[in-house]
């Protein structure tokens, strides 16, 4: 049994959505899930990337992925931001204090 | 056969990126991740996406990553997580095989090279989807405005004000 480089492709896409969604799903530092974010959309990008390279569009999957690259920096930049401000006014980073905001 | 090494490297990398203690350590993990990636990208054919997510993953991402951690500080304490790890497993390897039985067969979708669309990614970017690009470009901008007025430290702003009366 032999695995193709779009099979190993296939596996790197799901291994880096695994590790992003298993992050998500258990951290609750607010830069940890930037980062699990940023794991999640690197797969996605990938995945994108090689749907063109199946499908023989390439142009039109690189310029998705653009987009997505652009989407995925400005919501880590204004994650980071927030953070930066959260901590500054409850003096943690923990999402079950960011329930305190509301109060 | 040298490619499974990269897959495997990304795979550690994005692994370690989220299990390391330092939250600055994370921030260089996942820098390294977005590097292998980016090779990825660049052997799959996109090597204008490849030097875009280089740039921007391993470089701008991380740097910005870097200055918010020296503000909020690099300790972290070991809390119960949000979700039980026992569950949180379970439901990523039910989400894996769900995607990966939707993935695998489109495989079967390969196109000879005759059938190719033959584009230009700028022509792409710049006739086809023009409104998308000019969207692109007003959320950067919005988002710059944004992050500043996020950034600023209201208490010092008021302090300044306070002194200048």
């Amino acid at each position: 049994m032999s695995f193709s480089f779009l099979d190993m492709i296939i596996l790197a896409v799901l291994c880096l959505f695994g590790i992003g969604i298993y992050a998500l799903l258990t951290m609750r530092n607010l830069i940890r899930i930037i980062v699990a974010l940023q794991l999640l959309v690197k797969s996605v990008i990938l995945f994108v990337i090689l749907a063109g390279n199946i499908t023989g569009q390439m142009a039109l999957a690189q310029s998705m992925a653009a987009t997505v690259i652009v989407a995925d920096t400005i919501v880590a930049v204004l994650g980071m931001a927030l953070a930066v401000q959260i901590k500054r006014k409850t003096h943690s980073l923990d999402t079950k204090d960011i329930a305190g905001l509301r109060r | 056969m040298w490619q499974f090494f990269i897959v495997l490297a990304a795979c550690v990398c994005g692994l370690q990126a989220i299990q390391s203690k330092k939250l600055s350590h994370s921030a260089l993990w996942l820098a390294v991740t977005s590097g292998l990636v980016s090779l990825l990208i660049y052997l799959l054919g996109a090597p204008q996406i490849a030097v875009i997510e280089l740039s921007v993953g391993a470089g701008v991402v991380t740097i910005l990553l870097v200055f918010a951690i020296n503000i909020v500080g690099d300790e972290q304490e070991e809390k119960k997580p949000l979700v039980p790890k026992a569950i949180a497993i379970l439901v990523v390897f039910g989400i894996m095989i769900l995607i990966g039985s939707t993935l695998i067969p489109v495989k079967e979708l390969s196109v000879s090279i005759s059938e190719t669309v033959t584009q230009n990614l700028s022509e792409m970017m710049w006739q086809d989807r023009f409104l998308d690009t000019l969207l692109q470009i007003i959320l950067i901008f919005t988002c710059v405005l944004g992050t500043l007025s996020l950034m600023e430290d209201r208490n010092k702003s008021k302090e300044g004000e306070n002194n200048e009366f």
